[in-house]
């Protein structure tokens, strides 16, 4: 039970990777950016219940997980989160990692780390400051 | 215990849910400006479904015409793209909003 | 009544489709937004049955064309599915739209 709690999938929804400049009178200094939720699975976690509770709450569990699968109908892609526009502000996050905007080698993913009923739902992004040689 | 469970899920169940699907940042080039040299743009568009019905996908061409609207006679830098939903009952609403660095 | 209720249900799904989006993505967009170009390219597939998804390779073939001695920004690359019934057959589609810049003629004046 330890191990299967502990243990993680990770899993890749979408990749990106952009333009790569290696202008030989910049050095690059590599930086990502990571940017996470946790989602929720109700019907992962309706099934579980299931499993463990008695036979009076099986039914119970499962009425329940159905009801609320019609509060959140939708396209998904990992586990649904509970706050919006956690990956609102990545220019301002890429700013921060290189002030002159000179970036390139920008790979953007979005994944997902599984666990039991929770998941990370995560947006990735590395790159690379192109900052002069010589300082 | 079993009522506690049950509560939990309520609590949880009930409550808006979001889904990320993709998250894009797009070059910086040719332009490379610091932040304080551009204005920070945004645009976003929606589409309201109701059991898949959806007929078509406009509303990623609309937030790029806004974008463009916000920026008119400037260049647009490291464009974010984020498409999610926000999940419903028996509903959700498509988002697309984008967001970059206007170079004039 | 029955019959032409259910042949009418029948015909909407069939002929109406579902759109959707899989993933979007846009490049820099440039100042200059005069010469825009389009592309599409789409798969019909039934029932899952797909071998090779070569027919994006045209989207970049098409947008050369439409701007030779150019380079094209502002790329909206849209990724969508059409269903068209119950996803027994469904189409997937490729929205390329941009703006192309003409790079100026260079011209030899022979001068020493």
């Amino acid at each position: 039970m330890t191990i299967l709690f502990l243990a993680s999938c990770a899993q890749l929804h979408h990749v990106q990777i952009g333009e790569i400049d290696n202008h030989p009178k910049f050095v690059q200094k590599p930086f990502d950016i990571k940017l996470s939720e946790v989602g929720v699975d109700i019907q992962e976690a309706g099934r579980i219940t299931k499993a463990l509770a008695g036979k009076d709450s099986n039914n119970e569990a499962k009425k329940i997980a159905d009801i609320i699968a019609l509060f959140q109908m939708g396209p998904r892609t990992g586990h649904p989160v509970y706050t919006k526009g956690y990956a609102k502000n990545l220019i301002q996050l890429i700013y921060e990692k290189c002030p002159s905007g000179r970036v390139t080698g920008l790979a953007s993913i979005r994944e997902t780390r599984k666990y039991p009923v929770v998941s990370g739902e995560i947006v990735k992004l590395t790159g690379y400051c192109l900052l002069p040689k010589g300082g | 215990m079993n009522k506690i469970v049950i509560l939990v899920f309520v609590v949880f169940g009930f409550a808006c849910t979001h889904s990320l699907h993709v998250s894009h940042v797009s070059d910086f080039a040719p332009t490379y400006k610091s932040y304080e040299q551009g204005e920070l743009v945004k645009a976003r568009a929606e589409q309201f479904v109701v059991l898949d019905f959806a007929f078509d996908t406009d509303y990623v061409d609309q937030a790029y015409a806004r974008l463009q609207q916000a920026c008119p006679k400037g260049q647009i830098q490291g464009i974010t793209t984020q498409y999610s939903t926000d999940h419903g009952f028996m509903s959700w609403t498509n988002v697309i909003e984008m967001q970059g660095l206007c170079i004039k | 009544m029955k019959k032409l209720f259910i042949s009418t249900l029948i015909l909407t799904l069939f002929l109406s489709s579902c759109a959707s989006v899989n993933s979007v993505s846009l490049t820099p967009i440039p100042a200059e937004r005069g010469n825009k170009v389009f592309t599409t390219a789409s798969k019909t597939i039934f029932l899952g049955f797909n071998f090779d998804n070569d027919f994006i390779d045209q989207s970049v073939e098409d947008l050369k064309r439409q701007c030779p001695n150019g380079k094209i920004s502002g790329v909206l690359t849209k990724d969508e599915n059409i269903n068209y019934f119950l996803y027994f057959v469904w189409k997937k589609q490729i929205t390329v739209t941009g703006y192309c810049q003409k790079y100026a003629a260079e011209t030899t004046t022979g001068k020493k």
